[in-house]
């Protein structure tokens, strides 16, 4: 293979190769679990980048009887307002699946810029980081979320940060606890001693070694935006009537559950249907990640990745 | 056989893992309380003055959402922590000196795995006292984390100061029970001189 002059850069690019993060999914898709949940997070976004383009009829468009049974207008029946169910779970989920990337990719960032720079610059600044990040661990993602929303009233934008927020102590204490260990190695001395600045040796030297616990932390982050954006969306926060959301959909819906024959039931089951596909095929091609990054770890014992089990369990509920 | 078992648990908790509480609640709303069956009620009744155990049907579907909740994160911390202590020296000397595996299990592994699982049900606990608002919310039931929520929406600021009190009293006896019970069962940690 490709040599380089010195050990402890060789040691660096070796990390790099084999946790690239394109291979990592690579691996992870060879597994039956992985595959999966490819294919359950494929099946959604279909349903969310091609829907909005495929609706037969407006999302707020009033075509049939409320709660009226399913019929060719409408193929899933009509909504608590009678608006079509099918337009509405077509047109419903780019914005609740845009939305919790851009909060997953906000708290990532943040937290794993927090905890790069707590690990690497150590002593005074490592204290007072982390510190604050245990003031915002001591409270509840979801009560933090609604407390912001509650507040400062139910914008979307807002939902995102708040989430966002709610993400970053996290993501700060696993990044920083993996840097730590990359922070000791030979190949991050040898780039300090030839004299790189400390912000070129993060982002080039320490970084790029980080990309499986990051891709799994990512993954994990991403499953519990949705989970609480859906179920902001449900509680009446984030996105307001009538545009049509998949949580709100669900509360708006839920009163004609079974009220006896003609009545329609596709207004929750299929929301909560999409839901629970995504958030499944999320968290299982999450888990096969972290899984097969473990896998790699325990053949060559070269780089930190947190145990699956543990890494799931420490997210904890909401 | 143990691995198939091993295998179909852990599959269902990563799926109850995925799965918001809200979206657990209302998938048994439709099983059971509203489209397929109608053995329960879907929402809860509850007139100022009544105890909850008055009407313990009404309690089923909210307990049965938590507890599917709660589930994974207890199993998954259960299971790593016993099969790290099951890897342990002192057990394979357990199963060398001749213990049956029952025993070598019960008597060996499971006190030394016990301390991490108290931790995660007590962080359960603290999660269950405050953070369930969705799920009362699902069940129209009147809880706390529903009340703070309503307060909070409503700037009501003495119920909001009265219930973070009550919530922090008992994150605080929550924590120091979960600390003395894993002080209490761990061998490790009786004995004063190894820390």
């Amino acid at each position: 293979m490709r040599t380089s002059k010195t050990g402890g850069a060789n040691e660096g690019a070796k990390l790099r190769r084999k946790f690239e993060a394109w291979g990592l999914i690579r691996r992870a898709l060879r597994t039956t679990r992985g595959r999966v949940g490819a294919v359950l997070v494929a099946l959604v976004l279909i349903v969310c980048i091609i829907g909005p383009f495929i609706a037969p009829h407006s999302p707020t468009a009033f075509v049939t009887t409320p709660y009226g049974p399913p019929s060719s207008v409408a193929l899933l029946g009509g909504d608590n307002l009678g608006r079509d169910v099918l337009s509405r779970v077509l047109c419903g989920g780019w914005l609740l699946l845009l939305s919790a990337l851009a909060a997953t990719l906000l708290g990532v960032a943040a937290g794993s810029a927090a905890g790069l720079t707590a690990a690497y610059s150590g002593g005074r600044v490592d204290g007072l980081i982390m510190r604050c990040v245990d003031v915002l661990l001591a409270f509840p993602a979801l009560v933090l979320a609604l407390l912001l929303v509650s507040v400062a009233g139910p914008e979307l934008w807002l939902v995102v940060v708040a989430v966002a927020l709610a993400h970053a102590p996290q993501v700060a204490r696993v990044i920083r606890a993996s840097a730590l260990d990359i922070a000791e190695r030979d190949f991050v001395h040898a780039t300090e001693l030839l004299g790189e600045r400390p912000r070129r040796v993060v982002s080039r030297e320490i970084l790029p070694s980080l990309t499986s616990p990051l891709m799994v932390e990512a993954g994990l982050r991403l499953t519990y935006s949705i989970m609480i954006i859906a179920g902001l969306s449900f509680l009446g926060f984030g996105l307001q009537p009538p545009s049509p959301n998949w949580g709100a959909m669900i509360n708006e819906n839920r009163n004609g559950l079974g009220v006896g024959p003609g009545t329609n039931n596709w207004g929750v089951m299929a929301p909560v249907f999409l839901i629970a596909v995504l958030t499944v095929g999320v968290n299982t091609l999450t888990d096969t990640v972290a899984r097969v990054s473990l896998g790699i770890q325990r053949s060559s014992d070269s780089q930190p990745v947190a145990d699956p089990d543990l890494v799931l369990v420490t997210g904890g509920p909401a | 056989m143990q691995k198939l078992f091993d295998h179909t648990v852990s599959t269902v908790a990563l799926v109850l893992a995925s799965l918001p509480e809200f979206v657990i609640g209302v998938i048994l709303v439709i099983g059971l309380a509203s489209v397929f069956l109608h053995l329960l009620p879907a929402v809860s009744f509850l007139a100022p003055g009544v105890s909850p155990w008055d009407l313990p049907n009404q309690l089923v579907l909210p307990v049965t959402t938590l507890v599917l909740v709660i589930f994974p994160y207890i199993f998954r911390m259960t299971r790593g922590s016993v099969i790290e202590t099951l890897e342990s020296d002192y057990v394979e000397m357990a199963h060398l000196k001749g213990a049956a595996p029952t025993r070598a299990l019960l008597s060996h592994a499971v006190p030394n795995a016990l301390a991490p699982i108290i931790q995660v049900v007590g962080l359960t606990l603290i999660y269950l006292a405050g953070g369930i608002v969705v799920v009362e919310y699902v069940f129209n039931y009147p809880g706390l984390g529903r009340e703070l929520v309503d307060a909070i929406a409503n700037r009501d600021i003495p119920v909001i100061q009265f219930i973070v009190l009550i919530l922090t009293a008992f994150y605080i006896v929550a924590n120091i029970l979960t600390d003395a019970l894993t002080l209490a069962v761990s061998p490790r940690r009786r004995n004063p001189r190894s820390s």
